[in-house]
């Protein structure tokens, strides 16, 4: 198909991650790097250091003592999770300049995506997951993948909302039968373009099933779930309002306690909410 | 349902839902502790902003009327096409139809 193959062209042409994510990737691989030189490396773009520094005081990673600086942010969340919240905000500055049309907004795309790291970032807390660093990136990213279409497709993009809409199928359906390319292969390939973590590549591509060839895996389990569980809260709008029953299989898997949503409610709304203010604020 | 409370609005009687946790991972107070004014002190001195409280709701939900939730539930079950067939989708469906009932009331539809 010659629309599949424009696609995967573009993506070819895609922008690579801002440096300071890869300087940053850089200088943890290295270990001699310092502390310092990770804290100084982040100082240098301010706009990003600030929003850091308000992230990781928020509620999100529950840090009950206040962080003053950049160096006891990453003390605090480590070199990961920094690199991490330096990428999601970059990200979202790449793609935030996208124009709103009369079929969506792209804020409201953010919005579901700020909305699914909460999420998945709040079950693996409650469910005592040891590491966390990429919790909050996959759920942010799961959707990258729609980000790039409608940023550089975007007639052809408002065609397969309208399709979808329209003939109440899922977005998925929609983007196979008119683009030949779903969003989560989009978004595999600019997740392996980037060199982001193997597990967040795999969340991005299998979030849609929440299983790895009939497997799950914990990271895209969540990022199932999570994804499932901010439509049903309407939080942001990600381009339909179909909502799936979740994997059975991922349920097996997880099997997080009966009461999970009822005692991580509030949570997700007060961190959603504080999120919203520190991303999508300038 | 868990509230989060600033430090400075914790009442005594609250009970704790979640532990406080110190940035190197000590527990300050544990989870089920019914606080006082000496916690609120403890609190500030770690310079602890927020904690978690049991059965209170910042979302006053135990406002919402059986009407609003009987409304709001036949709302959301027209959305979603499917059945809970266990205890945590059980769970989730009335998450959804609780934010449903809140938005009502916030939007006055």
């Amino acid at each position: 198909m010659e629309l599949t193959e424009k696609i995967l062209h573009i993506i070819e042409d895609f922008p690579t991650l801002p440096t300071i994510y890869s300087a940053l990737s850089d200088l943890m691989a290295n270990p001699h790097s310092t502390q310092r030189e990770i804290t100084e490396l982040i100082m240098t773009d301010q706009a990003a250091a600030a929003k850091v520094l308000k992230f990781a005081n928020s509620a999100i990673f529950g840090f009950s003592t206040r962080i003053e600086s950049i160096s006891q942010a990453v003390f605090f969340l480590g070199f990961e999770e920094i690199k991490n919240l330096v990428v999601a905000l970059k990200i979202i500055d790449l793609f935030r300049k996208s124009k709103i049309s009369n079929h969506f907004n792209p804020v409201e795309f953010w919005k579901h995506s700020i909305a699914v790291g909460v999420i998945t970032r709040a079950i693996g807390n409650y469910m005592g997951t040891k590491d966390l660093d990429n919790y909050f990136l996959a759920g942010i990213l799961h959707d990258i993948g729609k980000l790039f279409f409608i940023k550089y497709m975007e007639n052809e993009y408002v065609e397969v909302l309208n399709y979808s809409a329209d003939n109440g199928i899922s977005i998925i359906e929609a983007e196979q039968r008119i683009l030949g390319v779903t969003h989560c292969r989009s978004g595999e390939i600019i997740a392996d373009k980037w060199k982001l973590p193997q597990t967040v590549q795999n969340a991005i591509k299998y979030h849609t099933t929440g299983l790895i060839t009939g497997q799950a895996e914990e990271l895209p389990a969540v990022v199932h779930i999570a994804n499932i569980t901010a439509r049903v809260l309407e939080l942001g709008f990600p381009g339909d309002r179909l909502i799936h029953q979740p994997n059975l299989k991922v349920w097996e898997y997880l099997s997080p306690p009966d009461n999970m949503f009822s005692n991580i409610y509030s949570k997700i709304l007060y961190d959603y909410n504080n999120s919203l203010q520190i991303f999508l604020l300038k | 349902m868990p509230t989060i409370v600033q430090v400075e609005n914790i009442e005594s009687k609250m009970v704790l839902a979640e532990p406080v946790i110190s940035s190197f991972g000590q527990i300050l107070i544990p989870a089920g502790t019914e606080l006082c004014e000496s916690h609120r002190r403890i609190l500030k001195t770690w310079n602890v902003n927020v904690v978690v409280i049991k059965g209170e709701s910042a979302n006053n939900i135990e406002e919402i009327s059986e009407d609003l939730i009987k409304l709001a539930r036949n709302r959301f079950i027209e959305r979603i096409h499917w059945e809970p067939r266990n205890p945590i989708e059980e769970d989730l469906v009335n998450i959804g139809i609780i934010k449903l009932a809140q938005s009502i009331i916030e939007d006055g539809k």
